[in-house]
């Protein structure tokens, strides 16, 4: 029997079907023990604001508030979970390779942004899993499909997949 | 990214294709073919080292940058050649091209591993391998293009730019990937000048936007199923992981704390 939780696409042999339970919507407020909290919607190609405190890193681990692309799948984030890759703007990292170089045209900024216009250097190298909890609600930007396709090539390196 | 496309958008070419026949090969996969076509891939692919030769002893940047633009066209031309005679080959064994590729890609890897670190130093072979492997991986989103087949209706003509823009893309990487190989392979040791050896690995690095036209041509022929981003109710296990990770995070940092 098929676990009824997990994304239809999990099930080879069973058809598709909409779930019959509404789960809390991402992007909306949730309550929790820990309190009320407002969540980001956040979608593949898209830029969010996150803070990551030093003390959650060791090494090489990046650090601070960085804006971080969405790379992951839209049907993963009922998970409440995304994966991102830092973008940076020192654009003359040495060691280029599967650090991708992003146009400043290539990033459609939202209107209210906070991000630094220019070009940036996705870190696919530091590619990791995020809780949406990590991310600022508003969203900064969006990537054009161009360049978020570029930076799968760095990720696609990266991690040997593909 | 944006240099290297300003390069090749300078050299003026304007390659118009039906659909993407670029094949990646060197001369041991030529031998897999009958004879006529295997004579005419040697032919081609000497005629395009020869080009590749003339490129690469260019003494600096601007002549480097004039003889490319003088010489893309007719490389593309003999890459044509190289790609129709295995889509020839093809009709028969329909996997032939993945296989040649397979092997051309592995081939040239081989090359840059045993001969590029004493010509050229690390950082520069570990830059064209990153290419290389970008372009190979590239080679693969067509090969599951091939597999879906027609873009859809109302997409066919984003599908042929973006066919058209995967071709240039990845044959002007290519060339400056052979540029590469042709130097590490050399009988003897050529000269090559810093700038132009900069120029060369910022050629290479269009593979990154040829894997890009590919995979937004497979999107194309993909199903946007909405069923898959709807939500979905989570399972208990799904639920403790969140109230646990809401708990750590409050009690530990200010959510969408302001810089």
């Amino acid at each position: 029997m098929p676990n009824p939780n997990l994304p239809s696409s999990a099930h080879a042999s069973s058809p598709p079907s909409a779930p019959a339970v509404p789960a809390t919507p991402v992007g909306q407020q949730t309550t929790t023990s820990s309190g009320s909290v407002r969540l980001a919607n956040a979608k593949r190609g898209e830029v969010y604001w996150v803070d990551i405190p030093k003390k959650h890193t060791v090494g090489s681990e990046q650090y601070k508030r960085r804006p971080f692309l969405i790379v992951s799948n839209n049907s993963i984030h009922y998970l409440k979970i995304v994966i991102g890759v830092p973008l940076s703007l020192q654009t003359q990292k040495t060691n280029r390779q599967f650090r991708i170089r992003v146009a400043a045209n290539e990033i459609i900024m939202d209107q209210g942004s906070t991000l630094t216009a220019g070009e940036r250097i996705a870190l696919t190298e530091q590619v990791r899993c995020l809780s949406i909890l990590r991310l600022e609600p508003d969203r900064q930007a969006k990537l054009t499909d161009t360049a978020i396709s570029a930076v799968e090539a760095g990720l696609g390196f990266v991690m040997d997949i593909g | 990214m944006a240099l290297a496309e300003k390069s090749l958008d300078s050299a003026r070419e304007r390659i118009h294709i039906r659909r993407p026949d670029v094949v990646f090969v060197r001369k041991p996969q030529a031998k897999v073919l009958p004879r006529g076509l295997a004579s005419i891939v040697l032919t081609a692919l000497r005629e395009s080292d020869i080009l590749v030769k003339q490129l690469i002893a260019a003494t600096n940047k601007k002549d480097f940058e004039a003889l490319r633009t003088k010489i893309f066209r007719d490389y593309v031309n003999l890459s044509f050649i190289i790609g129709n005679s295995f889509s020839v080959a093809a009709e028969e064994k329909p996997q032939l091209r993945q296989l040649v590729t397979k092997e051309a890609f592995k081939l040239v890897e081989e090359i840059l591993h045993k001969e590029g670190i004493p010509r050229l130093g690390c950082d520069v072979i570990r830059e064209a391998n990153f290419c290389l492997d970008t372009l190979r991986r590239a080679h693969r989103l067509i090969v599951k293009i091939h597999a879906y087949g027609k873009a859809p209706e109302g997409t066919r003509e984003r599908d042929r730019e973006l066919s058209s823009l995967f071709t240039r893309t990845a044959l002007w990487s290519q060339l400056h990937l052979d540029c590469i190989r042709v130097i590490v392979t050399a009988a003897r040791n050529p000269r090559v000048e810093p700038d132009v050896l900069e120029d060369i690995m910022n050629g290479a690095r269009l593979s990154v936007m040829a894997y890009s036209y590919a995979r937004q041509g497979l999107e194309l022929r993909k199903a946007q199923d909405t069923y898959l981003v709807e939500s979905v109710p989570l399972d208990a296990e799904d639920e403790e992981l969140l109230e646990e990770s809401y708990s750590d995070y409050v009690e530990s940092e200010s959510i969408n704390a302001e810089p």
